[in-house]
């Protein structure tokens, strides 16, 4: 016996099949009710859908050939885009917006570092030398200021 | 023997050499297959007009491109069209989704509202309709190609751009799945007749 309709019978109902196969399939109708029943509700969903696109055929199209006939001879031979107003495509507003946002926060979080030279990544030892003795000379004044500007006391006990 | 293809012909040789009578022409003649194809893919009549304006002006424009020994013209003007019904559709989508579509993972059917209710006034029962705008995009260009528009197989692989067995295979997932669905809802025999005999009207 052969097995169940696996297309829903879309090919018995469009007469697609070989003489054969048409054979074997009518075969199994004759035996298998719920084939049966499948291939009834395919062919009436299949009616339906005709049927809808013969209504759909009814409906009056709103335009007609003087429409398309002023886009293709008129003036006006791209009527949408003659006053509208310009538009950045999406990706390109994001790119910028990201752009604007990285640089603004870079800024925000490093102000110091943008305005200072950079040192180079490889120095030479005389160059190491000179960079190391101008941190500790200016290590010291700071050092020397901030004991001027505030001396620190121990208080004196009280009493005694 | 002067048949249509030869009359075609004749149209599209004329109106590339800037005959307007013969654009006309071609206009009538295939303007309402384009527009039941929009409106059944898109389910608003403006929106099919508006796809079938675009398609004929782009079409007519680019006529001289346009290669018999490639496709069929009606091919070729579909898969003009059925590219526009796409863009509008997906555009569509975008202006008028609600965020909370996202959250419930559901589909839109905005679009489709003006349609089903012009159809339901037509007694054509609702679930059809619903369960043919529930398919996927893919399967409802197939199963509208070949029972709305009335296309064969080749020409909707054309179409669509997959080919005549992949529109086979799309065309029969969609009849199972609409029968699965319209089969779970309990229709009678009399339903079906009654429904059938309605959409006749």
């Amino acid at each position: 016996m052969k097995q169940h309709f696996s297309d829903d019978g879309l090919a018995f109902l469009e007469k697609r099949l070989t003489p054969e196969a048409r054979a074997q399939a009518e075969a199994h109708l004759r035996q298998c009710a719920e084939c049966r029943a499948q291939l009834g509700e395919t062919r009436r969903a299949i009616a339906a859908l005709n049927e809808a696109g013969r209504a759909l055929g009814r409906v009056p199209m709103r335009s007609g050939w003087a429409a398309v006939r002023q886009r293709l001879l008129g003036p006006d031979v791209f009527p949408r885009r003659a006053h509208a107003p310009m538009r950045v495509p999406w990706q390109a507003s994001v790119t910028i917006s990201m752009a604007a946002l990285a640089l603004v926060s870079n800024l925000a979080l490093n102000p110091v570092r943008a305005a200072t030279p950079t040192v180079p990544l490889i120095q030479t030892p005389a160059a190491m030398i000179a960079t190391v003795s101008d941190a500790a000379t200016v290590q010291v004044v700071r050092v020397s200021q901030s004991t001027l500007a505030a001396p620190t006391r121990t208080p004196a006990p009280r009493g005694g | 023997m002067y048949n249509s293809e030869e009359r075609l012909n004749e149209w599209i040789a004329a109106a590339c050499a800037g005959d307007e009578l013969a654009a006309e022409a071609i206009y009538r003649r295939f303007s309402p297959a384009v527009f039941r194809m929009a409106l059944a893919l898109l389910g608003d009549a403006d929106d099919a007009d508006e796809v079938t304006q675009d398609a004929f002006v782009y079409a007519l424009r680019a006529l001289a491109r346009f290669d018999p020994s490639r496709s069929a013209f009606q091919t070729w003007l579909f898969t003009i069209a059925i590219s526009r019904c796409r863009n509008k559709r997906r555009r569509k989508w975008l202006n008028t989704v609600p965020l909370a579509w996202f959250a419930r993972l559901e589909r839109p059917a905005a679009d489709a509202r003006s349609m089903e209710d012009w159809l339901t006034a037509r007694g054509v029962q609702r679930e059809l309709w619903a369960a043919v705008q529930s398919l996927s995009p893919n399967l409802r260009e197939a199963v509208t190609l070949r029972f709305v528009t009335g296309l064969t197989y080749a020409d909707i692989g054309a179409v669509a751009g997959c080919g005549a067995r992949a529109a086979e295979s799309r065309v029969r997932t969609a009849v199972v799945a609409l029968r699965k669905r319209l089969m779970a809802q309990g229709r009678t025999e009399a339903d079906w007749r009654e429904a059938i005999e309605a959409l006749r009207q």
